[in-house]
């Protein structure tokens, strides 16, 4: 295992940083529900940054990773309708809700057809909403332009579930090495809640 | 003359040297924040600089000194023990006398000041020096592996000092925090005393684990952590803080108690001191938030 860096640990504690600021002033503007679904997202993310700062990166085997790592789109997501979609929002949450015990159900039950399927349905919505609502909603003047920062954050860390998928293949491949995904990691999140920081406040 | 100088502040600089490890800096430092936070939770129309200056000079003084004083009489135990042999009085490098003399001093410099700042400020710093030294140390700590209560209450004490110099009265919110300390400090402690069980055996004091085994000290850390968390919850509410710092408290809550009840789930020595550590990240985030929120 990869002994994690000092530099790696500053960048953690950074967003950790960024992620509380995030909670604490930067979603004032938004309403009780939307507030929830966003505390929940960085929430998670400061926990899994202060996580991987005192456990290192042996925490992203654990199992629990995969049903965190999909905490964050869906809440991230649920509060982008809840915000912009109030028409929909609890046809969303229906769905949050159900997809994320549909991840956990088939992760017990060790179903790996079943398991990527549901994950892949569930990442794939949840994304597409965080990538490409704010795009559509600058576009009809409903959100100001430094929302696409929301979409690039998006991206982001889409990125970073594939570098975690990666990493469960269990094995290096041509694409990236283990040791690589290590390094970029702490990154990378940092990368992410600096833009959802800039989009979202 | 000048030979004469360069020797004497070689000699100083030694002595301090030898003298910085008998306060454990990083113990004072975390309670001289909660001191601090206190003062400033206690939302003065006006901080003056000379009074926090002089909080934290009589707190650190105090602290430190009851540190010092600690280690005097605990010193045939530090040097049973593999972590804390090396400690200056343990170790013979000073003086049971010198360290006595230096303990003693600072302490009642420390007294001094906080009771020319406030009568009742000096009685709480008083009563958090008597209690760690003659209550936890003297008295209790080699009898019964509950001795970290007094630790605790003691631990308690300079968050409810600065609040107190602060208001210039104790209130019900400066206990919610002081409790929340102290219901802190097991979990803190009682890890440190799994993480070093043969040492604290060797050296003959009783600790949870030893008295009660390690799954029972497991339960007590995630009921202390759920105390804390609670406490201090209720002393932000209670401080009127903004709803986004109650919302990352409670991000920082859920993962205070997960990680507890993880470690009794999967107990090892990596998540036992992973907890350690996080208690510590959370004790300075509540700090901090509290600090931030009343300014």
């Amino acid at each position: 295992m990869v002994k994690m860096s000092i530099p790696n640990r500053i960048l953690l504690l950074i967003a950790a940083h960024l992620s509380g600021y995030l909670i604490v002033s930067g979603i004032e503007k938004y309403d009780p529900w939307t507030k929830l679904y966003f505390t929940v997202a960085f929430g998670v993310l400061v926990l899994a940054c202060l996580l991987l700062m005192l456990f290192g990166f042996e925490v992203l085997n654990n199992t629990v990773v995969v049903l965190i790592a999909t905490v964050i789109p869906l809440s991230l997501s649920s509060g982008i309708i809840s915000n912009y979609f109030h028409h929909y929002k609890i046809g969303y949450l229906i769905f949050a809700v159900v997809g994320l015990l549909g991840i956990w159900i088939t992760r017990i039950r060790k179903s790996s057809f079943f398991a990527t399927v549901v994950l892949a349905i569930v990442h794939g919505l949840a994304g597409l909403v965080i990538t490409v609502m704010p795009v559509v909603l600058i576009s009809i003047g409903k959100a100001t332009p430094r929302f696409i920062f929301v979409a690039a954050g998006g991206a982001a860390i889409g990125i970073a579930g594939l570098i975690l998928a990666f990493l469960k293949l269990g094995k290096n491949t041509n694409l990236v090495s283990k040791d690589m995904v290590y390094r970029i990691f702490p990154t990378l999140l940092l990368v992410v809640t600096a833009l959802f920081v800039l989009g979202l406040s | 003359m000048i030979h004469w100088l360069k020797k004497s502040t070689r000699r100083i600089n030694d002595r301090l040297k030898l003298y910085l490890p008998l306060i454990k800096i990083l113990q004072t430092g975390l309670l001289l924040i909660t001191g601090f936070t206190g003062f400033i939770s206690a939302r003065m129309e006006h901080i003056s600089l000379l009074q926090t200056a002089g909080l934290v000079g009589s707190l650190f003084l105090a602290i430190s000194g009851s540190t010092v004083l600690n280690m005097v009489y605990d010193r045939d135990i530090d040097a049973k023990m593999n972590r804390t042999e090396r400690r200056p009085i343990a170790s013979g490098r000073i003086s049971i006398r010198e360290a006595l003399i230096l303990g003693s001093a600072i302490s009642l410099v420390g007294l001094a000041w906080a009771f020319s700042m406030s009568l009742i400020y000096g009685v709480v710093v008083f009563s958090g020096l008597f209690i760690d030294v003659v209550v936890y140390t003297i008295w209790l700590k080699r009898k019964t592996a509950l001795s970290i209560v007094w630790g605790g209450i003691s631990g308690g004490m300079p968050i409810l000092a600065g609040r107190v110099l602060g208001l210039g009265h104790i209130d019900f919110i400066g206990i919610l925090l002081s409790i929340s300390i102290l219901l802190w400090i097991p979990t803190h402690i009682l890890t440190f005393s799994m993480r070093y069980f043969d040492d604290y055996n060797r050296a003959g004091i009783p600790t949870f684990p030893s008295s009660y085994g390690y799954q029972n000290t497991r339960f007590i850390i995630a009921l202390s952590c759920i105390g804390a968390s609670v406490a201090i919850g209720l002393g932000c509410y209670a401080l009127q803080l903004a709803g986004g710092y109650l919302r990352l408290l409670a991000v920082l809550t859920v993962g205070f108690v997960g990680l507890a009840v993880y470690s009794i789930q999967r107990p090892s020595e990596k998540n036992n001191l992973g907890l350690f550590k996080y208690a510590s990240f959370f004790m300075l985030g509540s700090m901090w938030m509290i600090v931030m929120g009343t300014l």
